[in-house]
């Protein structure tokens, strides 16, 4: 089968504008999350990482959805090589819920409706870059941007293209964090991920681009060599009671890389700091017997990007097998989960690392897992 | 081991829009609530589910879920997988648009948990996998349209990987009164449903367009063979149809009390005569002999090249297996029962005729026996293309067999379904059947064998169905609706309308009750345009287990020359139908496509088409 190279990435966050300057915070251990007042999203204060206002254009014929994606996209072609007009490219959208924002300050028309559907911005954005063939859009909760990253890489496996771009945003409004706040699912504070005292996720804001291509470029001989999804068939809004789910999505992926657990030097857990959430995962990792592979958590650091969250933590494990170093987990104190795992706390940089997996969960009882290899 | 990629097949579909639910292509719901909140409750409670939780869903996760309940109703066996080998693609346009709407309402007041979790689209594929325990793959796409192309490749990709064994993928929106559900099965293994798993079948089964079979691979019938009443070959039968002489007689050779009281349609030898025919024994079953020299005869009319090197299956039907045997140890039994011939019992059991025949056959590769009352032999024909289609085996001789034994004819007697005097099939006034006896195969071959023939095949066997009348034991419901579901499916699987249909040659028993039942079937389907009609049983007698193999024998002969049969005795039109039988004997007409009706005991209805090359 054909291999698969990542051949670059940017993260465009409030962290930064690049994978280097995202990177670089995360090692000083700056963190996008902090008390937010922005009455348009909520009337009482609120703990996110989020952009400032002033970093978007109101005269754009781009949202600030878009406006996210073409400046990750576009940053990320730049380094790439890749003709976004060739024949054999494609891009992959992932998002949770786009433009939903419109829906809250228009009255709703047959216009908006089409213009608030996640197909509208995928073409806009494609006709932007001037991509030929139609985009592919996934909206699967919060493991859309694992699954564009899988999506992607069975994409060129099978021949279908050469090149794949593989983009995910979301922008936080008052529809998600009412949405999340409802559930009683928010942090007061800044989230705690896989900690006794956790209580509940911080939501983010972000955009994140991996170019995928059948060939090998000079950036840094990264391979994605496998990635799987599996379902709960449990609940709706609650994770999986075993894990055992998970734990078949990461079977399944490594079975893909060809690789047994020790083989794994870190995993980029999806951690998002609610009870169930973590408690899940930790006993998908055992029965994966990867409980003493370090792990980490980026939640701390971005909050729950939702739909580019797998995007941006699969770029920022890259960046730690190019580097070999592993990112502790900003929040995270003393272990709070009834089966324990590795929590990675201090930055780690005494090995070299080959292997890594990056795992996410979302509503639906979806799982997904992906695994990055470094040549 | 070489990397296989295998077929995949759509082995059911359901689409639901404008208040209709369908059911592999075929309206199974539809009524007129006034919006699609009531729609969809009244589609859950017509299909009679009991989960209490679909009354939580959002409308899109109901319209979803619904349409996964009506797909793999009766039509998914679970237990053949393992719960990650299911999985679900789903793609719709406007993602949640329509809950989205709704929570955005309740934001303003208190926001609403139970909403806020619908304003994700793959929820549905949640609660599908829910319902049905599937924990493999789950995805869901938007795109402006149903992209049949990406899910037929992204779908195969994930079945040639091996990471999906069995698939749910479609389509699924709703926002606001607009709506549309439109969910395929996708499996490694065909069913007689099925249809292959490419773009252009996904597009018509999304458009409600009937399912063409183009990518079916053809079955031809190479060779015939039959003996009866009227011939011991189909030379015979054929000089007979063209001079209109009927097989139905006095009873010559068995020994029974109804002697020059009820008429059969006997086979014109004794069983020592057979025997040496045969170069079998005196003392086997009749049922043995007769079958013996008719698929012998099929078997050298289609003249295989290489036969022996290919896989080859012997389908045979019988009903009365080697009763006549066993009527013969019983009488000296029943005086002593110390007494009676045990070898005349070895073969009484049905299946110990086919292996007999296989025997004399030197046939090796699958052998079985069917027995569904008068369809017996038609479904020995459909099974027999089956295994062929699915790549089992290369040739197949099918068929059956029967003879007349005191058991049947004392037992349709009791039945009050014999005619005193010679049947008269389809007239207002018949009063029963006539038995008859012997046998008829046909030689099934694959399209691969059809080209290495030195003679060209008679036809394709081109439709085929079985449905079950599911009204009682041994009488035809009033409607019909058995014959009529058949004749339908069998039309339906040939991708043919009823005007295509050239020649039916009927069951046509002469029962009252047959005969009334099957004519308003074929008036409910053909209505106001009916082909000619017949039933060679007017010659044959009713042959039983032997009745649809005979009959597949005169209808490939129909195809291929261009014969239409008289329906001999033939008086007045029955009232409740406004069509009556040829009863002529007609050549070189154009026949395109013959059906050829059996029905039996217990409601199992066979309808067959033989087509034209």
């Amino acid at each position: 089968m054909a291999a698969v190279y990542v051949v670059a990435d940017n993260i465009f966050s409030p962290l930064g504008k690049t994978t280097a300057e995202n990177f670089s915070q995360l090692k000083a251990g700056g963190s996008g999350v902090k008390e937010q007042t922005d009455p348009q999203i909520a009337d009482q204060r609120f703990y996110a990482s989020l952009f400032s206002k002033t970093s978007f254009s109101d005269k754009s014929a781009h949202t600030k959805f878009e406006q996210l994606l073409i400046a990750s996209i576009e940053e990320a072609l730049s380094n790439s090589g890749v003709n976004p007009r060739d024949k054999k490219i494609v891009l992959i959208l992932s998002s949770t819920k786009g433009n939903i924002g419109l829906l809250e300050t228009n009255s709703f028309s047959v216009d908006l409706k089409k213009r608030i559907a996640l197909n509208t911005s995928a073409t806009l954005i494609a006709e932007y870059f001037g991509f030929v063939n139609s985009p592919i859009v996934i909206s699967n909760a919060c493991i859309s941007g694992i699954m564009g990253v899988t999506t992607g890489m069975r994409l060129i496996q099978s021949g279908q293209y050469e090149n794949i771009v593989v983009a995910g945003a979301d922008v936080i409004t008052k529809f998600i964090l009412s949405g999340f706040q409802s559930f009683q699912a928010i942090s007061q504070t800044r989230c705690k991920p896989f900690d006794i005292d956790r209580d509940g996720i911080n939501l983010g804001e972000g955009a994140a681009t991996m170019i995928l291509s059948s060939k090998l470029n000079n950036s840094g001989n990264i391979q994605v060599t496998g990635g799987a999804v599996s379902n709960d068939a449990n609940h709706i809004s609650a994770p999986s009671r075993t894990g055992a789910e998970l734990a078949h999505a990461i079977e399944s992926t490594l079975q893909q890389a060809n690789l047994s657990a020790t083989d794994i030097d870190f995993v980029s857990a999806h951690g998002t700091a609610t009870i169930y959430n973590d408690e899940m995962e930790a006993k998908a990792i055992n029965l994966s017997n990867l409980q003493n592979v370090p792990s980490n958590s980026l939640k701390g650091y971005y909050g729950h990007t939702l739909g580019a969250a797998g995007l941006i933590e699969s770029i920022i494990s890259i960046q730690s097998l190019k580097e070999n170093i592993i990112i502790p987990t900003l929040g995270f104190k003393a272990i709070g989960v009834s089966t324990p795992i590795n929590i990675a706390t201090e930055l780690i940089s005494s090995k070299k690392l080959t292997n890594c997996l990056k795992t996410a969960s979302g509503f639906g009882g979806c799982n997904a897992a992906v695994a990055f290899r470094k040549y | 081991m070489p990397d296989l990629i295998s077929k995949k097949y759509i082995t059911s579909s359901c689409v639901i829009n404008h208040n209709t639910v369908y059911k592999n292509g075929i309206s199974v719901f539809a009524d007129n609530s006034p919006d699609v909140a009531n729609f969809l409750i009244s589609v859950y409670k017509h299909f009679d589910i009991n989960y209490s939780r679909f009354y939580k869903m959002d409308n899109l996760s109901k319209l979803g879920w619904l349409a996964s309940e009506v797909l793999l109703k009766d039509s998914f066996a679970k237990d053949r997988y393992k719960p990650e080998d299911v999985g679900l693609i789903f793609s719709n346009a406007n993602a949640s648009l329509d809950t989205d709407l709704k929570y955005l309402v309740s934001v303003e007041d208190i926001a609403s948990p139970s909403l806020f979790v619908y304003t994700l689209p793959n929820i549905v594929t949640g609660e599908i996998c829910i319902r049905n325990n599937f924990k493999g793959e789950d995805a869901f796409f938007i795109c402006e349209h149903f992209n049949a192309e990406f899910i037929e490749n992204y779908v195969s990709n994930l079945f040639d990987n091996n990471l999906m064994q069995a698939c749910i993928c479609g389509w699924i929106e709703l926002t606001g009164e607009d709506y549309k559900a439109a969910l395929f099965l996708i499996e490694k293994n065909e069913n007689d449903k099925s249809v292959s798993f490419t773009k252009e079948q996904l597009n018509m089964i999304f458009d409600n367009k009937e399912m063409p079979l183009t990518n079916s691979p053809d079955i031809y019938v190479a060779g015939i063979g039959v003996i009866s009443a009227i011939g011991n070959n189909a030379a015979e039968c054929l000089t007979a149809f063209e001079s209109e002489n009927s097989g139905i007689g006095d009873i010559t050779h068995m020994q029974t009390i109804h002697r020059n009281n009820l008429p059969v349609a006997e086979v014109k030898f004794t069983n020592d005569e057979l025997a040496e025919m045969t170069g079998l024994p005196a003392d086997i079953s009749r049922t043995t002999m007769l079958g013996v020299l008719a698929a012998k005869e099929a078997l050298n009319d289609a003249a295989i090249p290489g036969l022996a090197s290919l896989r080859v299956g012997f389908i045979s039907a019988n009903t009365v297996g080697g009763m006549d045997k066993s009527e013969a140890f019983f009488v000296p039994f029943l005086a002593d029962n110390k007494k009676g011939k045990l070898r005349n019992v070895f073969d009484h059991e049905c299946g110990s005729v086919t292996e007999a025949i296989a025997d004399q056959l030197g046939i090796k590769d699958y052998i079985t026996t069917i027995s569904t009352a008068c369809s017996s032999s038609a479904n020995s024909i459909f099974y027999g293309a089956r295994l062929i289609k699915n790549g089992l085996l290369d040739v197949v001789v099918a068929g059956g067999a029967d003879a007349l034994t005191k058991f049947t004819l004392n037992g349709f007697n009791t039945l009050m379904i014999l005619d005193k005097d010679f049947c008269r099939p389809f007239d207002e006034n018949r009063q029963g059947l006539n038995l008859g006896e012997g046998a008829g195969y046909v030689v099934l071959v694959s399209e691969k064998v059809a080209q290495t023939l030195k003679n060209d095949p008679y036809c394709k066997l081109s439709g085929y169905n079985n449905s079950n009348d599911a009204y009682h034991q041994t009488a035809s419901s009033p409607d019909g609706t058995g014959s009529y579901l058949a004749m339908k499916g069998a039309l339906k699987k040939a991708n043919l309308q009823p005007s295509n249909i050239s020649y039916i040659n009927l069951h046509g028993t002469g029962t009252p009750n047959n005969d009334s039942a099957e004519g308003t079937a074929v008036k409910r389907l053909f209505d106001p345009h009916y082909p000619p009609v017949s039933s060679t049983k007017s010659f044959t007698g009713h042959t039983l287990g032997a009745s649809g193999g005979i009959e597949a024998v005169f209808s490939a002969l129909a195809v291929k020359h261009g014969f239409i049969y008289p329906n001999l005795r033939f008086e007045t039109r029955m009232n409740e139908v406004p069509f009556s039988p040829e009863t002529k004997f007609q050549k070189g007409k154009q026949i395109d496509h013959v059906m050829s009706n059996s029905f039996g005991f217990g409601g199992n209805c066979t309808s067959l088409i033989f087509s034209k090359i």
